[in-house]
């Protein structure tokens, strides 16, 4: 049926562009599909963009994660710990429930509901026990995502696939700290690194970028190619991660057992006002092989993406 | 007991030359009506001299101030609302639903005169009735509902399917 004034509605971008706004981001996403007029408009407009997590929302507070992403890599978007809980990890029965969580993910980011705040979380827990937990997850949780799965593996390994550009979070932190537990044949050390969209530093024990060290200062907001490389790529054995979110300029307690360390008390508060300034941390475990040189990290072949611009790691 | 003021009246009239009588409140809810009635004084307020409607016919105009009279007592928008819209739940009021609940050619011909009246709230309304309908639906799907002509090369479209194909329904 011809029908004049909805011809001239879909016509009128700034109305088209006030409908998508309010349309879950991952239909917007594959509406580009539908016309190339819906294409330029969802792949130009400045409102859209950031309701898609591509283009940085400015502002400080509340976090929202981004529910595409979230629904892809749970492990990387578990829920914050409880405010105020000095917590300890460790039993592997307490690991980090990959099901479990992609069951509450699919819930709570139904059409109807718009993404979750984070400081404002009313969810049940999204682990099965101990809610106190912080749980790492391991390179097993990773390869029982559906990402790592027949053809949605190789969409996601595309090389233009969307995902990698998109924010983690709105409003998207410009660089954050990441502690690494290193184990080789020398002993046991942890190291803190400052991660950014334009370079990595090694940072002193107290968290400062060293004399001799250029502080690279915030670069670009980081992109998520970024996280999952850090992650997946680099060298030596990794095997166990733990993101921690926050919404910035608030007091998130930082773990002092996450399961594959323990991290003492001065490191904890590094970590602590870092993650209250950038609002977004890593804890990370990886052992360096100590027969031959060690060779590039890559767990499985599914995992395997193009790097992202900096290799600096 | 204070007797209060008769509401002023004002007259508007429908492109195809329906005049309606309506309190001044009830059409102070469009910014375009407001801004008019600013420059004309009250003598001059008159049935003979209703203010022309240009692009919204008898219906549409019947519709429209249904609307007016049931939110005439609402609150202003503030200035913050249009920054935090996104923040914003799409959830409609019920009486604002069942409004709404009109064939798609009315739905359209509803959100053209709430934005040539600049009436921001029923324009939003609008278009979140028209976004609930979008909601869950695949590229084909959106085409079907608004009857929209693919006008993607195979080529063009199978590109742009690929780099989303990761976020598709498994």
């Amino acid at each position: 049926m011809e029908s004049k004034a909805r011809n001239t509605v879909l016509n009128t971008t700034e109305i088209v562009e006030a409908v998508l706004v309010h349309v879950d981001p991952k239909t917007v996403l594959l509406a580009r599909r539908v016309c190339a007029k819906w294409n330029d408009l969802i792949s130009n407009s400045p409102s859209i963009q950031q309701h898609l997590f591509f283009r940085p929302i400015p502002g400080t507070t509340p976090v929202v994660l981004n529910p595409m992403l979230a629904k892809a890599f749970p492990p990387f978007f578990r829920r914050p710990a409880p405010a105020g809980s000095d917590y300890e990890v460790s039993a592997p029965s307490k690991r980090f429930k990959p099901e479990v969580w992609a069951r509450q993910i699919q819930e709570m980011f139904s059409f109807s509901r718009t993404p979750p705040e984070l400081g404002v979380q009313t969810q049940e827990e999204t682990y099965d026990e101990a809610p106190d937990v912080h749980p790492h997850f391991t390179p097993d949780d990773l390869k029982s995502l559906p990402l790592a799965q027949g053809r949605l593996n190789a969409a996601f390994r595309y090389e233009g696939a969307t995902w990698r550009a998109m924010l983690p979070c709105q409003p998207p932190p410009t660089s954050f700290i990441c502690l690494e537990k290193v184990e080789s044949m020398g002993g046991t050390g942890q190291y803190f690194r400052r991660i950014a969209e334009n370079g990595d530093v090694a940072l002193d024990d107290d968290g400062e970028v060293p004399k001799d060290k250029k502080d690279l200062g915030p670069g670009p907001p980081v992109r998520m190619e970024t996280l999952f490389h850090l992650v997946t790529g680099g060298w030596g054995d990794k095997n166990g991660w733990i993101w921690i979110w926050a919404t910035r300029g608030s007091q998130t307690p930082i773990p002092k057992d996450v399961g594959f360390s323990v991290i003492d008390e001065a490191r904890r508060e590094v970590m602590k006002r870092a993650v209250q300034r950038d609002g977004l941390c890593l804890i990370e475990s990886s052992v360096t092989q100590c027969t031959g040189p060690p060779g590039p990290w890559a767990f499985d072949n599914k995992f395997r993406v193009k790097p992202p611009y900096n290799q600096s790691w | 007991m204070a007797e209060s003021k008769p509401a002023q009246k004002i007259w508007i009239r429908s492109n195809d030359d329906k005049t309606f009588e309506i309190d001044r409140d009830v059409g102070e809810r469009s910014v375009l009506i407001k801004n008019l009635l600013e420059d004309v004084g009250d003598a001059d307020l008159s049935e003979e001299n209703a203010i022309p409607i240009q692009n919204v016919n008898e219906t549409v105009l019947r519709k429209v101030i249904e609307w007016c009279e049931h939110h005439r007592n609402d609150p202003p928008a503030s200035q913050d609302e249009e920054s935090d819209a996104r923040k914003k739940t799409t959830e409609i009021e019920e009486w604002d639903q069942k409004f709404m609940q009109v064939d798609q050619e009315m739905l359209f011909e509803i959100i053209l005169a709430a934005n040539y009246l600049d009436i921001k709230a029923l324009l939003d309304v609008g278009c979140k009735t028209v976004a609930n309908m979008i909601k869950g639906k695949s590229p084909e799907e959106i085409r079907k509902t608004f009857n929209i002509t693919n006008d993607f090369s195979p080529e063009e479209e199978e590109q742009i399917r690929r780099e989303n194909e990761w976020a598709e329904d498994r």
